[in-house]
């Protein structure tokens, strides 16, 4: 059923869908031209060396502040944009290696969909119109396949009968109503993986959960992985198995979502869930304790890239990179974290 | 902490705005069927105290708020009631005179605020433009008082220099905060202060409203759609739905016993994620059609608890408990909803 026939089968086991080894986006800055004659070029390590890999079927989240990166690493998973190191192999199929043209045959099978609404979908064309230009653009043209991938899609996002929006605009609906054409409009060429850049956020509380449990629909009814890019941690935690905390280019910390909720080890991730309100007025307002400057992610510290707004940095933090490791966590087994102050999980003696 | 001392300092201190009845439509013109986006709301603030304004996209909050500074788009028009604030009905006041209330008594933090800069002006020459409007500051004395805004908001000296691109999100909302509290206004609007920015930045700008209103003892309206993060900040909260207040309560009474079926919902809908819920709620179906919005209960096609009486009649905002009111015949099933 599913068209993962024409992808080449590498050596990833079967159930990981996509695998990243030291994926980089790195770019030079743009300075003036006279300035470009004095100046070193800046380099903004925009993703830098990450790791990840996320199984058939998951459901991963990817959460961190505004300029951590964390949008770049989505658009570069599917080479939107193009890394500039690393690997990212899609069923074991090395996306580097691949051409143009076979980029976009993989395209179908990886599907992004965008932050906002409002702005992702041309408001001139009808919402047949903007469901049949995905098939058009992978020459999925026979009227009839076409008809009926349109209605199985706006059966899945739950936009019934589908008549009724077929000829509609985009702004005769609601957010949460566009929310879920744009993932009709991923759906129409049956993918593997979607990535969503914060599929939620921009939504009322009362629709929010309805595009939540689309997504959790999605997955169990057409075993669809996820990665979605989010600061609503709230939502992460409800939707995903795994959360990975990024910052300045870097996964931080990665773990089971209820796990990094509750027993955060990195301190940048425990910074960030201390600044979550909770709903209950009598509990006080918090603050991060790190201040809400994120550096850009040109000249970085050296060291650990997170020292410079540490409270538990050390000298150590300023000179020594930190190790990716296993560290011990009360509330998942497989818990990663690179923090110079997190002990190392000690490994069992045989 | 602060919000309790203020609670009870609110009770002897004198109310600063009161807005009766308060209408405001929108149409394109004369012919058109107006959109009533506020329909007959009632509010008080006193001095030092935060009311929070929470309800879906389209209930009329914004448009309350913007009523309330006479900021109204060209097809917005208040209608009906009164805006009562240093003893005038503002909403009567002719044009020439609204000037003087913007930024010196009522002042406004814009939704999406961050990006409402002029992106070819130094964010500290926009800063200025209110001071000068006001003539609040010496002309010479100004670019300190810029500098001493920006601290308050702990942004740099050197940012009234930068141009707005230059700053982040978080820089931007804070410059906001910093021309919003220019004049030392009596009443500071805050349209969805922290709507898009993420949870860092949006700690910083909540903590930042409390102790400036602490120091400056305005007192403020918060509007947004984020309910956790308004209850809060906020002494009170007004619970709008379709053009109406249909729930006020304090916070804490608000959050433990909602008597509106719309709060209570709402208030189900939220994730906090230290303590997620099996199932997030979800409130079927969509807010009334405000050009055309049904006879009695507004929230009745959606709400579980509706009878007839809720079609034919529309329920009165009364008191069920101490400051807390609700519009609901049915108020007293809520608890078991």
């Amino acid at each position: 059923m599913s068209s993962n026939t024409t992808v080449p089968q590498g050596e990833a086991s079967d159930d990981t869908i996509l695998e990243v080894r030291n994926l980089e986006k790195h770019y030079i800055k743009s300075t003036g031209w006279l300035e470009s004659f004095f100046a070193d070029e800046e380099r903004v390590r925009a993703v830098d060396g990450v790791n990840l890999s996320i199984g058939r079927g998951e459901i991963f989240s990817v959460v961190g502040e505004s300029g951590c990166g964390k949008t770049t690493l989505g658009k570069t998973l599917l080479r939107v944009i193009e890394p500039t190191g690393g690997e990212i192999r899609f069923n074991g199929t090395d996306l580097s290696t691949l051409s143009s043209t076979e980029m976009q045959e993989m395209r179908k099978h990886v599907q992004i969909v965008y932050q906002d609404p409002f702005e992702a979908l041309n408001p001139k064309r009808t919402v047949r119109g903007l469901l049949r230009q995905p098939m058009e653009i992978h020459d999925i043209t026979a009227p009839e396949e076409q008809r009926d991938r349109i209605h199985r899609a706006l059966e899945d996002v739950n936009l019934l009968p589908a008549e009724d929006f077929l000829d509609r605009y985009p702004e005769e609906l609601s957010g949460g109503q566009l929310q879920r054409v744009l993932f009709a409009r991923a759906l129409v060429l049956d993918p593997e993986l979607i990535v969503a850049d914060e599929p939620s956020s921009m939504l009322d509380a009362s629709v929010r959960a309805r595009v939540l449990d689309l997504i959790e629909e999605l997955r169990t009814e057409r075993n669809i992985s996820f990665f979605i890019i989010t600061h609503d941690i709230g939502a992460a935690r409800y939707l995903s198995d795994r959360i990975g905390v990024m910052y300045l280019g870097r996964i931080v910390e990665m773990g089971s979502a209820d796990g990094i909720v509750e027993d955060p080890k990195h301190p940048y991730s425990k910074a960030l869930i201390q600044s979550i309100p909770s709903p209950d007025p009598r509990e006080p307002l918090e603050s991060s304790g790190i201040g809400s400057e994120v550096p850009e992610p040109v000249d970085l510290p050296s060291g650990c890239r997170f020292h410079p707004r540490c409270p538990a940095a050390t000298e150590h933090c300023k000179t020594a990179d930190p190790e990716w490791r296993s560290v011990p966590s009360e509330a998942d087994d497989d818990r990663m974290t690179e923090c110079h102050e997190v002990e190392p999980k000690q490994h069992p003696t045989d | 902490m602060s919000k309790q001392t203020q609670n009870r300092a609110r009770v002897a201190d004198e109310t600063l705005l009161s807005v009766r009845n308060l209408s405001t439509y929108y149409r394109e013109d004369e012919s058109d069927v107006p959109v009533r986006a506020v329909d007959g709301v009632d509010l008080e603030i006193a001095r030092g105290e935060t009311y929070g304004l929470v309800g879906e996209s389209g209930c009329g909050k914004s448009t309350l708020g913007l009523s309330l500074i006479r900021a109204l788009p060209p097809q917005g028009e208040i209608v009906d009631g009164e805006i009562r604030f240093g003893g005038r009905d503002i909403g009567q006041l002719p044009r020439a005179e609204v000037k003087d209330v913007q930024w010196a008594e009522i002042s406004m933090i814009y939704q999406g605020a961050q990006n409402a800069f002029n992106p070819v002006k130094t964010v500290g020459a926009q800063i200025r433009e209110p001071l000068r409007v006001h003539d609040i500051v010496p002309e010479g004395e100004r670019e300190g008082r810029v500098a001493e805004l920006l601290e308050k908001v702990n942004l740099q000296p050197d940012v009234a220099e930068q141009y707005p691109h230059e700053l982040s999100g978080g820089m931007k909302q804070r410059a906001a905060i910093a021309m919003a509290i220019a004049c030392e206004p009596d009443l500071l609007i805050a349209d969805e202060p922290t709507t898009a920015l993420d949870v860092i930045v949006q700690a910083e700008v909540l903590n930042m409203l409390q102790e400036l209103q602490d120091e400056l003892n305005f007192g403020m309206l918060v509007i947004s759609h984020n309910l956790a993060a308004i209850m809060k900040l906020s002494d009170r909260i007004g619970v709008m739905y379709g053009g109406k207040i249909v729930e006020t309560a304090p916070s804490e009474t608000l959050y433990d016993t909602p008597r509106h079926p719309y709060t209570a919902r709402l208030l189900r809908s939220l994730i906090d994620p230290r303590r997620p819920p099996e199932q997030v709620e979800t409130i079927d179906g969509t807010p009334p059609d405000l050009r055309d919005p049904p006879t009695g209960c507004r929230f009745a096609a959606r709400c579980d608890l509706a009878t007839e009486q809720c079609t034919a009649d529309e329920p009165p905002l009364e008191a069920v408990g101490d400051e807390h009111e609700t519009a609901c015949f049915h108020h007293d099933e809520v608890p078991e909803l």
